[in-house]
């Protein structure tokens, strides 16, 4: 670690970062629940990929 | 001869240098890990393939004597370096974008960004561009993203700043070489931000919790683990607040504005074939277009093979149009940027060294200077002989455009003020002028009171 990534902002960082993980999650979750309804020709996306939309 | 450059010491982990002209850069072997993992994991090659960074190819010999080098690299040369505060807004919203981009697919490979530095970007044929191979490290399950900070600061708070405030607010990154200092931000951006919910997340609270929490809570340092997936979700978030800043042109007419202020659209048409000629004549490699507007004189060096063009104007919003326009026809050769010739970017940084001034940072075969000369000698009082000097050091030749007083042009300049310019004469421009240069060609432009001179520096 060369940067100083400021006391503040690491702490503020840990906060925001857990409650962003939340939307990602139900986000990936919804996603493999539509593809329940999809035709099987559609490929789940992959959990450890990162994906954007 | 090596010169390091003094813009590369922060990092630890190598540092760039200057040999014989060409570039490179030494990896120190506290950077060997993290550096092998960059190329073996494909990351390297990946990010090539997408034009997102700098090309290097790995020197067999050793150019400088140290210890402490595990690698060095020859790193493809940059044309002209150019910097955050030197950009118009799209510029430095690609370039923020272009930092995300990047982020992702280093998660995807196992990297993380370890820094978020807009100087770390550099507009190279026609696209943003990484520059800094030493970025990377090895992303271990649970750290934090170490440039959030540094990203809020180069991109987040000059882009709301300029969208929010006022376009001419990139300008103080002149004065904050690690960013906006988000608590200057959230002061300065105005109360509706706080119902955009990115910017009230990554400016107005971010600010509050440098502030506040490092006194209550103390120190950040020793629990410190973030799920991965949230630090994507914190990236996606940083890359959709970016995407939705906008900064609208309100003026639409600059094609217009060329033919209904100047002159006439004959003489108009008249001056681009002057002027096209008069590049022909030169065949230059490298072209500065001072005064530049929307750039449509300086894509007149086109025509000539492999030369670029820097093309600037101290009008943010004639630069934006400008750099739309490269982006739209996917221009390779030409970089346009802001800058006040009349107080173009000074030295700044450590030892005032770090970021270079924008006269001495490049030399051109070719400067055009159309209509600006009575910009600057009536409405800025700078001396003709000291346009003479400073034009002088910044091109070989020079195509330079004069208007006498009698131009409409001039008169509403002067319309306003006392005329105090009595040495500002045809006569007198080419008496001074010719101290430095060598008059090769005059020529006026037809129905109307302009000359077109092309000169050579002596």
């Amino acid at each position: 670690m060369y940067l100083d990534p400021g006391s503040g902002s690491v702490i503020f960082q840990i906060i925001l970062v857990g409650l962003l993980g939340i939307s990602v999650f139900i986000k990936i979750f919804w996603r493999k629940f539509i593809n329940l309804f999809k035709s099987t020709k559609n490929v789940s996306p992959n959990d450890e990929e990162i994906k954007k939309d | 001869m090596i010169n390091l450059k003094p813009s590369s010491f922060r990092d630890p982990s190598g540092f760039v240098f200057e040999s014989n002209g060409e570039i490179f850069r030494q990896i120190n072997k506290v950077y060997q890990d993290d550096y092998d993992y960059f190329i073996s994991s494909g990351l390297y090659d990946e990010l090539i393939g997408k034009n997102f960074l700098i090309k290097h190819e790995e020197v067999s010999t050793p150019i400088l004597k140290s210890e402490t080098a595990y690698k060095i690299l020859k790193v493809q040369r940059i044309e002209f370096i150019s910097y955050p505060y030197e950009w118009s807004f799209s510029q430095l919203k690609d370039a923020a974008l272009l930092t995300l981009n990047i982020q992702f697919l280093a998660l995807n490979k196992g990297m993380i960004l370890k820094d978020a530095s807009a100087y770390n970007v550099q507009f190279f044929k026609g696209n943003p561009i990484f520059i800094d191979t030493l970025s990377f490290s090895k992303y271990e399950e649970g750290s934090i993203w170490e440039g959030y900070k540094q990203f809020c600061q180069h991109f987040l708070a000059p882009l709301a700043l300029m969208s929010f405030s006022d376009i001419r607010l990139s300008k103080i990154l002149t004065n904050f070489i690690d960013g906006i200092p988000l608590d200057l931000a959230s002061k300065v951006l105005p109360f509706k931000t706080w119902f955009n919910y990115g910017l009230l997340t990554h400016i107005h609270i971010h600010s509050y919790a440098q502030n506040k929490i490092i006194k209550n809570v103390g120190n950040g340092k020793d629990n410190k683990k973030i799920n991965k997936l949230g630090l994507v979700g914190l990236i996606e978030n940083l890359e959709n607040t970016i995407k939705k800043i906008n900064w609208k042109i309100k003026r639409k007419d600059w094609v217009d504005y060329y033919q209904s202020t100047n002159y006439s659209e004959d003489s108009f048409e008249q001056k681009k074939e002057i002027v096209s000629t008069l590049i022909n004549r030169i065949s230059p490699k490298s072209i500065l277009d001072i005064g530049a507007n929307t750039g449509i004189f300086s894509r007149l060096g086109k025509r000539t093979e492999e030369c670029f063009i820097i093309s600037v104007d101290n009008d943010p919003e004639a630069v934006e149009t400008n750099y739309l326009q490269t982006k739209r026809t996917f221009e390779k050769d030409l970089i346009p940027l802001v800058i006040d010739i009349a107080n173009p970017s000074s030295d700044i940084g450590w030892n005032n060294k770090e970021r270079e001034n924008f006269l001495e940072r490049g030399s051109f075969d070719l400067v055009l200077a159309l209509a600006l000369i009575h910009h600057l000698a009536l409405s800025n009082n700078i001396p003709l002989s000291f346009i003479s000097e400073v034009l002088s050091k910044l091109g070989k030749f020079i195509i330079v455009e004069f208007i006498p007083k009698e131009d409409s042009q001039t008169q509403k300049l002067l319309s306003s003020r006392n005329d105090v310019f009595s040495q500002y004469s045809l006569s007198n421009f080419r008496h001074i002028f010719k101290e430095d240069f060598f008059l090769l060609e005059e020529i006026q432009i037809r129905n109307s009171l302009r000359t077109i001179f092309l000169l050579e520096r002596k």
